[in-house]
């Protein structure tokens, strides 16, 4: 409760002080929606020039970038500005004074970050999953609802696991401004069916880093497709999310404040 | 000469600014390929139905990715953000009591910096393109994609330059300026070729300095325009240099006047 009590403060506060700014702020927002629509634009505009792609009707791909884009706005509504900024706590020697609060530093960082301007492409993205459901014709049940919720919690799950392992990384080499662009281009391979990129790498996005669990598997249960060893998968986050668990763990442990 | 000596020490100082953090370059390294993979695949999928899609054939949707982003290594540059941090936080002035030209200043920087990212991008992506991809491009292409790179690089250096400007009115002009980065990218060709926007869209592009910063060159280098063409087209670039540089010395003349520093 204390850390939604302190999240939901700074989020008042991140607010504020967007407000001072309100046309950049406003601009940020469609900049940021603009960006988010071109995977289905640009898939509608080959769809268009093209046949298509074998196996995939243009709705199905656009209910699957849907998730793609809703995801992706929560996790960079939470985790967008932090890397530039962790990166800056280090180099400043600022971020002792986030060690000393007593409430999980990541959460804090986090909610100091926050990125309200992601709840535009968050309802967009809503807008176009059910218009692709609805030119899809599903009929939707409850135990698909509760499946798809399930798969979610653990995209999540994977989404907090990339940031601890992003921000460990930040405290260990203090300055590494592309890493968050090797992630989001990674991150970019769950935009299409996983099962494309061929046998090697798409085993490597379903039981190494799991990104299929961002696109794939919630799609799937939606579109009445096979799970295809969703328990390996689910198996391979948990490991994740321990190991990143500990790797940010010992990144705070091995800190030493070098900034004045 | 006197000019040229001081631009070259300014580029040499950022040159070893920039190589102090090393793990940045490695990332560039490692992204690059994957970003080509990626679109290997996604583009395979598309040609998994049709054999040509606009014109294109697969080998051609390759050639074009990656040229594009050879060319986008080539021409990038974040002198619209520099801009507006020095002037938000008062900056400026150091720049100001240089005996230089502040343009030159700026321009000193993403100069070394771009030569750095010719080494370790735009060089290996070449060596990519030429093994993987069998691109053979004659010689004279190659000058002239290399004069067409380098006026690509002016023009955006000056678009961006003059959207930094903006902060001199706007104080915070970030966002017009990512709102700006991604109507270039998607104006110049760099999200898909621009023929599968329509004709009225593409004939409208040609009419603006965007296709002249990736779609243009991409075309001299991919050899689909006679020398004549290309020549054309470096001929167009020219002519967008000089009213981009009329444009930003017209606007940063006045905006310098009513600049007052107040960061400290």
């Amino acid at each position: 409760m204390k850390i939604v009590k302190y999240y939901m403060q700074a989020i008042k506060m991140v607010i504020a002080r967007e407000m001072m700014y309100r046309i950049n702020f406003f601009i940020r927002m469609i900049t940021l929606f603009c960006f988010e629509l071109m995977g289905p634009l640009i898939t509608t505009l080959i769809y268009m020039s093209s046949k298509g792609i074998l196996g995939w009707s243009l709705y199905e791909i656009l209910l699957l970038q849907a998730v793609f884009m809703f995801i992706n706005s929560i996790e960079r509504m939470f985790f967008q500005r932090t890397d530039w900024s962790l990166s800056m706590y280090v180099r400043s020697g600022s971020l002792d004074r986030f060690l000393l609060y007593p409430i999980d530093t990541l959460t804090l960082i986090s909610a100091n970050n926050f990125t309200p301007e992601q709840i535009f492409t968050n309802v967009l993205s809503i807008i176009l999953f059910i218009y692709s459901f609805i030119q899809l014709n599903i009929s939707l049940t409850w135990m698909m609802i509760l499946k798809f919720i399930i798969l979610f919690i653990f995209a999540l799950v994977f989404i907090y696991s990339m940031a601890m392992l992003r921000f460990s990384i930040i405290i260990r080499v203090v300055v590494m401004n592309r890493l968050g662009e090797l992630h989001r281009t990674i991150k970019n391979f769950a935009l299409y069916p996983i099962n494309v990129y061929g046998p090697i790498l798409s085993a490597f996005f379903k039981y190494i880093l799991p990104i299929s669990i961002l696109t794939n598997y919630p799609t799937a249960v939606i579109l009445n497709r096979s799970l295809e060893n969703i328990q390996y998968v689910i198996l391979s986050i948990i490991i994740l999310f321990i190991l990143t668990r500990l790797f940010w763990k010992n990144a705070i442990k091995n800190y030493a404040s070098a900034g004045g | 000469m006197g000019y040229i000596h001081k631009l070259s020490s300014l580029v040499k100082i950022h040159f070893k600014n920039a190589f102090i953090y090393r793990m940045d370059f490695m990332a560039s390294i490692i992204i690059t390929p994957i970003i080509i993979l990626m679109e290997y695949f996604t583009w395979r999928m598309f040609f998994s139905m049709s054999q040509t899609i606009q014109g294109y054939t697969f080998d051609d949707i390759m050639k074009y990715y990656v040229i594009i982003m050879l060319v986008s290594h080539f021409i990038y540059n974040q002198v619209g953000q520099r801009v507006q941090q020095k002037i938000m936080y008062g900056d400026l002035n150091q720049f100001l009591l240089k005996p230089m030209d502040v343009i030159s200043q700026f321009l000193s920087e993403d100069m070394a910096q771009r030569m750095i990212a010719f080494l370790v991008e735009v060089i290996p992506l070449f060596i990519i393109m030429i093994i993987a991809l069998k691109i053979s491009i004659p010689w004279i292409n190659i000058i002239m994609v290399l004069i067409s790179m380098i006026m690509a690089f002016f023009i955006n250096f000056f678009i961006s330059f003059f959207m930094g400007l903006l902060s001199f009115w706007l104080y915070k002009s970030e966002s017009f300026q990512w709102l700006m980065f991604w109507f270039l990218m998607m104006m110049s060709g760099q999200f898909i070729p621009l023929e599968f926007f329509g004709e009225t869209f593409f004939n409208i592009s040609k009419f603006m300095p965007f296709y002249y910063m990736r779609y243009g060159v991409a075309q001299i280098f991919l050899g689909k325009l006679t020398v004549v063409e290309s020549i054309q087209i470096i001929g167009i670039q020219f002519v967008w240099v000089l009213i981009l540089y009329g444009i930003v010395r017209f606007f940063y003349g006045i905006a310098v006047k009513q600049y007052g520093a107040v960061g400290g």
